[in-house]
């Protein structure tokens, strides 16, 4: 790798349609942007060089964010705005780049993210809350294993028909936020649409992830 | 427009990314300036139809028209198709979401005949009347065009129109034609009658045909011919700088350039090789100009070069070199396909390679010099394993061979020369010292079924039954065992078809429509083809597929593609079946003008 490459982490909205994109799809599409852009982003070596990129926590299909990140590594002097500015002009408005930063915390460091559900009969949720236990059948490394969501789901509040609350995420343990939804639906006995939004996410010593 | 409805429904289909548009570099417009509306339908799924070098040319050059707009269209599979029925979502725009009914055009490009059912699928999902007697002038109008138009007639029932050969011209024209008749609050009919005074335009139901008693054509009335239109200088022809890029993976997910037009070959099973003549270049300069542009525009680290034969493109080696100087210096991968064995060399070898390195594909299409020579493959043994060693010395190890069973004169020492010839390639590897000795050899053999089409030299012949398809490959597996050598082959079922769609006549649209009405639809994917249902479909309307499909034509026999003059004449196409019967072999168009009929506008032609 190039001596003075610098790491940048780069803050993204993906919100509207580009929710449907995938997490590989969104991969190549970032590159494809930064190739666009005409950054100048370390490319890996090798047989098949492309633009190095690294994504802290994968989001799932059909959830939207305001809080997304990847990291680049940046090999000639370049101001963040530039990076930013550039950027934006080669995307679309459902992916659009918040901020450019050099990174502070590392991506092992994740351990919570924060939620907005829109869910319909959202004020049944407290109710759902107050059970003794919430089992889910949730698939593991190993196969299937039977969880009790409730000690996981930390609610922060509900405000008319939006339900915010903060569950495990990052790549030891993670609980989809649509886990939550579909055992909320099965709680209030309909299949209900629920709009879900990544709003923030937090590192181990509480801080949020920059 | 359905953003919102789709946002509900889109979390229950597989990839929904195809659906949702919104693409980078995908045009979007204000409605209000808008004076006439075009939906691009590519009536295949959207990683097949984005992949499409055609569409994206017309994409571009009409939403160049500041009052025109045109927006995509593709094939839903049917989990997107129940659930846009179930919320009462018609078939939309890709770049408007709005419902393509309410537009001025709706255009469908053909490119293989398994795509017709998919048409009428479309038009329905559209809300449209299939039967275009059925259409009124509240309804958009149906336009096709692409390859499969030179013989338009078993879709003349659902079509208000087609465009006959290159459309860069003669859509705009026709959509201007278009814009002032709305102005002027003309009828449709008034239009259609007037867009057929337009060359290049062929309007179906101003023709008749009669049938004899044994099924043959009487007559097609009237006798007017329709020319196909062609750009005569490729440089100056519109080329897009920028494509519209998708978020999901597509079969083709790379920047396209076309280098050429046409082909000098003159292989005589293929129909590209001739409905696509005069044979014409694009400069250096303009084809460097327009990878750039692509390149930048896309974010794209692959470009591939499109024509019928790369390596006849004159300057092949310095455009090559042009070109790597670029891509190298831009981590860019520039991929070759189309190139004939004969034009591969060590300096377009060391080319491609030296940014990534793919498998070799080389198609003999037969096993003997004496088949080749019958189908006009103007290719050598020696031609092949030349091209073979080099590639062996440049380090491959995988070579992919495609052949054709049943085509005209084919006997069974053709069926062992494949054998023979694979066997050759084997040996030869392993005498090639400078060999990659970390891996085997492994040979891929692709066989399908010759399907003579419309506008080739073989458009005479019959299609081989069933039954000698069978026995020539089974005869093929049983002396062809090797453990390098894999051997895959297409289904009989959907050559026949589309042998008899190919070249149906105009009844065939009943047919068409009695196996759609029965669920067909996405034929051209094994898992979607049902064959018993088209083989009802032709014995419902008293049809028979053989008749179209494995029937001898004699020279005086009429077609139904007759109305159409695609330049290359019908007394030079008899010609070359002569030759093929008589074993004649014709050189290429660069080395000797063999009088095909399209005369001034070819390039090659010299005087």
């Amino acid at each position: 790798m190039n001596e003075k490459s610098k790491p940048m982490r780069v803050f993204f909205k993906k919100t509207g349609r580009a929710k449907f994109i995938s997490h590989l799809d969104l991969q190549r599409t970032m590159q494809r942007a930064l190739k666009r852009a005409g950054l100048p982003v370390w490319e890996t070596e090798g047989f098949n060089p492309h633009i190095y990129i690294t994504f802290a926590l994968p989001l799932s299909l059909g959830i939207e964010s305001t809080c997304e990140s990847f990291d680049i590594k940046i090999i000639e002097d370049i101001q963040a705005d530039e990076i930013r500015e550039k950027l934006n002009a080669a995307l679309n408005e459902d992916l659009h780049i918040i901020a450019v930063a050099e990174p502070v915390y590392k991506h092992t460091e994740i351990i919570k993210a924060e939620y907005e559900i829109a869910v319909e009969n959202a004020e049944k949720f407290a109710e759902f809350m107050s059970q003794n236990e919430i089992i889910i059948t949730k698939k593991t490394k190993k196969g299937e294993a039977q969880i009790d969501l409730k000690p996981l789901i930390e609610l922060r509040g509900i405000e008319g028909e939006k339900v915010v609350l903060i569950l495990p995420a990052g790549n030891e343990f993670n609980v989809n936020p649509m886990q939550v939804t579909s055992a909320f639906s099965a709680f209030v006995g309909e299949e209900l649409q629920a709009r879900i939004t990544r709003t923030a996410v937090f590192c181990v010593d509480g801080e949020a992830f920059i | 427009m359905y953003k919102e409805k789709l946002e509900i429904i889109l979390p229950n289909v597989q990839k929904p990314a195809r659906y949702i548009g919104g693409e980078i570099n995908s045009i979007h417009k204000e409605k209000s300036k808008i004076d006439v509306r075009f939906a691009f339908c590519f009536p295949e799924t959207y990683d097949i139809g984005m992949s499409h070098l055609g569409m994206k040319i017309l994409y571009s050059l009409k939403n160049n028209v500041d009052n025109y707009w045109c927006e995509r269209v593709f094939m839903h599979l049917p989990d997107m198709a129940e659930e846009m029925r179930k919320n009462s979502i018609l078939l939309y725009g890709l770049e408007s979401l709005e419902p393509i009914r309410d537009f001025d055009f709706i255009g469908f490009t053909l490119q293989y005949e398994l795509t017709y059912t998919n048409v009428l699928a479309m038009l329905d999902l559209a809300g449209l009347p299939v039967l275009a007697k059925e259409r009124t002038d509240t309804h958009p109008l149906v336009i096709g065009g692409g390859p499969c138009v030179c013989n338009p007639e078993p879709l003349a029932d659902f079509f208000d129109l087609f465009v006959i050969g290159e459309g860069e011209e003669v859509n705009l024209e026709l959509m201007k034609l278009y814009e002032k008749c709305k102005k002027e609050k003309k009828s449709k009919a008034e239009f259609i009658e007037k867009a057929a005074e337009i060359e290049g335009i062929y309007v179906p139901s101003l023709y008749e045909t009669t049938y004899k008693n044994d099924g043959r054509i009487e007559k097609i009335t009237p006798e007017k011919k329709v020319k196909k239109r062609i750009i005569k200088n490729l440089n100056e022809a519109f080329t897009p700088e920028i494509f519209v890029v998708p978020f999901c993976e597509i079969v083709h997910d790379r920047a396209i350039s076309e280098i050429l037009r046409g082909c000098i070959r003159g292989c005589r099973f293929c129909q590209a090789g001739f409905i696509y003549r005069p044979y014409r270049e694009r400069s250096e300069g303009k084809i460097l100009g327009n990878i750039k542009s692509l390149c930048e525009n896309t974010g794209y680290d692959e470009v591939s070069l499109s024509s019928l034969s790369t390596g006849d493109y004159k300057e092949i080696e310095n455009l090559l070199k042009i070109l790597t100087d670029y891509t190298n210096k831009n981590s860019i991968n520039l991929s070759l396909p189309s190139m004939r064995i004969d034009s591969f060399n060590d300096e377009i070898l060391q080319q491609v390679k030296s940014v990534r390195k793919s498998g070799l594909t080389f198609a003999p299409e037969a096993g003997t010099q004496r088949l080749r020579d019958i189908i006009n493959k103007n290719i050598t043994e020696d031609d092949i394993l030349r091209g073979c060693k080099i590639a062996f010395e440049g380090g491959y190890t995988s070579v992919k061979l495609y052949f054709m069973l049943g085509l005209p004169e084919e006997t069974d020492e053709d069926i062992e020369g494949i054998k023979i010839l694979v066997e050759k390639i084997i040996e030869l590897f392993y005498n090639t010292p400078e060999r990659n000795k970390s891996k085997a050899i492994s040979i891929s053999v692709t066989l399908s079924t010759f399907i003579p089409k419309p506008f080739t030299p073989f458009e005479f012949e019959p299609q081989l039954s069933r039954e000698e398809i069978i026995r020539k490959r089974k005869y093929l597996l049983s002396i062809l065992k090797n453990k390098k050598v894999k051997i895959s082959w297409s289904d009989y079922n959907a050559s026949i078809l589309e042998a008899a769609l190919a070249r149906g006549d105009r009844r065939l649209g009943k047919v068409i429509l009695k196996a759609w009405q029965s669920g067909c639809q996405l034929d051209g994917w094994d898992e979607h083809f049902n064959f018993e249902k088209w083989e009802k479909a032709f014995s419902d309307c008293g049809l028979d597929m053989s008749f179209y499909a494995n029937r001898k034509r004699e020279y005086d026999e009429i077609t139904p593609w007759s109305m159409l003059n695609m330049l290359v004449s019908r007394e030079f196409l008899i010609e070359e079946n002569k030759r093929a019967h008589d074993m004649k072999t014709t050189p290429s168009c660069r080395e000797k003008c063999a009088s095909c009929g399209i005369g001034g506008a070819c390039s090659e032609r010299k005087i």
